[in-house]
């Protein structure tokens, strides 16, 4: 193989390269548009994971509600949970429910900050780089309560109806 | 090497690898029981030693369909293919608390692109061992996706993609593949609560891939489009992303060095690459503003390229992005004829306009439509070769496909 070596004599002048205008005009509306990001910044496909959202400042919003083992913590932030459910460096256990599920609706915007979609495009980037896994998804309150119960650390999630029953606890979201 | 560490580690697993107890800093409270032998375990912590609750299994599928007019340029010819594919299943096994192995095989056809002979049906992508240091620090050993810029890790996944593929100026996709790196890497993540986290990542190691690049070989100086495989070896590198107050506004940057031979260079001669780049990515919810420039340095080429990517979002389910990329390539050192500049060609290798229409299917979870279109020029044509008094050649691609993951 030695292509490079055998080059034969073209006749021609050489090729400049000329200017980068489209280039540069998009470049103008790239800074326009980042400006604008500024003013409304959320979550989008492609990218990398963005720092967790300052989310709605309401308690336990409607349509869940937060539990953790009992031998667990009592209270947690917003901020904590958002690093344990994106694996962002916590040593807690979290567990989901299923994507389709209302609560984990309602627990993605008022906790996460962000829409079930745009956590699941999260989770993709995460796992095709090789980064990390998402939790456990479960398909029901009560498996959620279970597998809370079973572990010292977890933490999840359910309906406001659900029944915790003994070693679980509903926790306090600061 | 690689399968005899990843069976041996799977193997440790399977005969018992106890649950470390959580990392420093945990709340006391918060840690899990000690196992014990004596005593049974629990039920559902008896099913997590199972393979199956240490096993993650994911997977994309991306398909293509596309014509070109003008050349065919990325394995796409004028009479169009539908041999567009990329697909992989990954697997991740957590071997404990702070390591896991992680393996992916991957399919992926190029469409008539040359490269495409070289390719195998099926390879093993990755395959690494992870530890983790804490919560801020892994290590990585074995195969890994290489940490370069926005989109490597990523780059075949079309779930995540605004066009069917990463931009080509940057990723290098239709001039040589290199995804994966043989060896080790350590990424540390600093100030990770602060309003500038940084995530630093370092890498050695080697690996074989395909080289391509257009070439003045044809009769009488035409361009050609040249493909021969070719290892880099001794690479090293870092890759920096500074993250910003902004919500999904972060900066970063890398650079990378490493010993090349055999691919379009002369045989037996061997290279040193110098290569560094520049990254914005903005991702926000209703739209996305990506930059990224790149140079490399080799003796007999060298290029600077880059591209704009933006994307807005005017429905809940669709995406419309627009995208310009250029590569301008330099080769030099060569015994050219005296009518190029002296020991040198510049070109323009190829410019690249693109739009696209990515539709999320309502009921399907992480299914994707998309369309889009390309309008290039340049002497990156693959099929055919350009006669050397020949202008740059002007193309269009279309494309339709689908994707999905999970």
């Amino acid at each position: 193989m030695g292509p490079v070596a055998s080059v034969p004599r073209p006749r021609v002048e050489p090729r400049r390269a000329t200017g980068w205008r489209a280039g540069a005009a998009i470049a103008v509306a790239l800074l326009l548009l980042l400006a604008a990001a500024v003013a409304s910044p959320a979550r989008a496909q492609g990218g990398p994971p963005p720092a967790p959202h300052p989310a709605p400042h309401r308690e336990a919003a409607p349509g869940f509600v937060v539990i953790a083992n009992a031998a667990g913590p009592a209270a947690l932030s917003r901020d904590e949970l958002t690093r344990a459910f994106l694996k962002q460096g916590s040593a807690l256990l979290a567990v989901d429910l299923g994507k389709r599920a209302e609560p984990r609706a309602a627990f993605s915007r008022a906790v996460l900050g962000r829409s079930v979609g745009a956590v699941i495009t999260y989770w993709h980037q995460q796992i095709f780089s090789g980064a990390a896994v998402p939790p456990p998804e479960k398909g029901s309150d009560a498996e959620v309560v279970a597998y809370v119960r079973a572990r010292a650390n977890a933490v999840g999630y359910v309906s406001p109806e659900a029944a915790l029953g003994p070693g679980v606890r509903r926790l306090d979201v600061r | 090497m690689l399968l005899s560490a990843a069976c041996a580690l799977l193997g440790a697993a399977a005969a018992g690898a106890q649950q470390p107890a959580p990392s420093a800093g945990t709340p006391a409270a918060a840690s899990p029981p000690p196992d014990s032998v004596a005593a049974p375990l629990p039920e559902p912590r008896a099913r997590e030693r199972s393979v199956g609750r240490r096993l993650d299994v994911h997977g994309y599928l991306a398909q293509g369909a596309a014509l070109s007019r003008g050349g065919q340029v990325y394995g796409i010819p004028n009479d169009g293919t539908v041999d567009l594919r990329r697909a992989a299943v990954l697997g991740s096994y957590r071997l404990g608390q702070d390591d896991r192995v992680v393996a992916q095989l991957a399919h992926r056809r190029v469409g008539e692109a040359p490269r495409a002979r070289m390719l195998p049906e099926v390879k093993l992508d990755w395959l690494f061992w992870e530890h983790g240091f804490g919560d801020a620090t892994r290590l990585r050993v074995g195969r890994f996706p290489i940490p370069y810029g926005i989109f490597a890790e990523t780059r075949y996944v079309g779930t995540l993609l605004p066009f069917f593929q990463a931009p080509a100026s940057f990723y290098r996709e239709s001039e040589f593949t290199n995804e994966a790196l043989d060896g080790a890497s350590l990424g540390h993540e600093l100030f990770a609560t602060s309003a500038f986290p940084l995530e630093l990542t370092a890498y050695v190691g080697g690996l074989d891939y395909v080289e391509s690049l257009s070439l003045p070989l044809g009769p009488q100086g035409a361009w050609r489009y040249v493909t021969a495989p070719a290892a880099a070896r001794r690479v090293a590198g870092v890759q920096a992303w500074l993250g910003t107050p902004v919500p999904g506004l972060r900066v970063g940057g890398g650079f990378a060095q490493g010993q090349i031979r055999g691919g379009v260079r002369p045989a037996g001669q061997r290279d040193t690459l110098h290569g560094w780049y520049a990254s914005v990515d903005g991702s926000f919810e209703r739209f996305t503003a990506r930059a990224e420039l790149i140079g490399f340095d080799m003796q007999q080429y060298r290029a600077r390229a880059g591209y704009v990517q933006l994307g807005v979002r005017p429905a809940r389910r669709l995406w419309l992005n627009a995208q310009a990329e250029r590569t301008l390539g330099t080769l030099r050192g060569l015994p050219l004829p005296p009518t190029y500049a002296p020991g040198s060609i510049r070109l323009d290798h190829l410019r690249d306009l693109g739009a696209s229409a990515v539709w999320s299917v309502p009921g399907v979870r992480s299914m994707q439509l998309r369309a889009e279109a390309h309008r290039s020029r340049g002497y990156h044509v693959e099929a055919d070769d350009i006669a050397a008094t020949a202008p740059a050649r002007r193309g269009r691609q279309f494309l339709v496909g689908v994707a999905t993951a999970f």
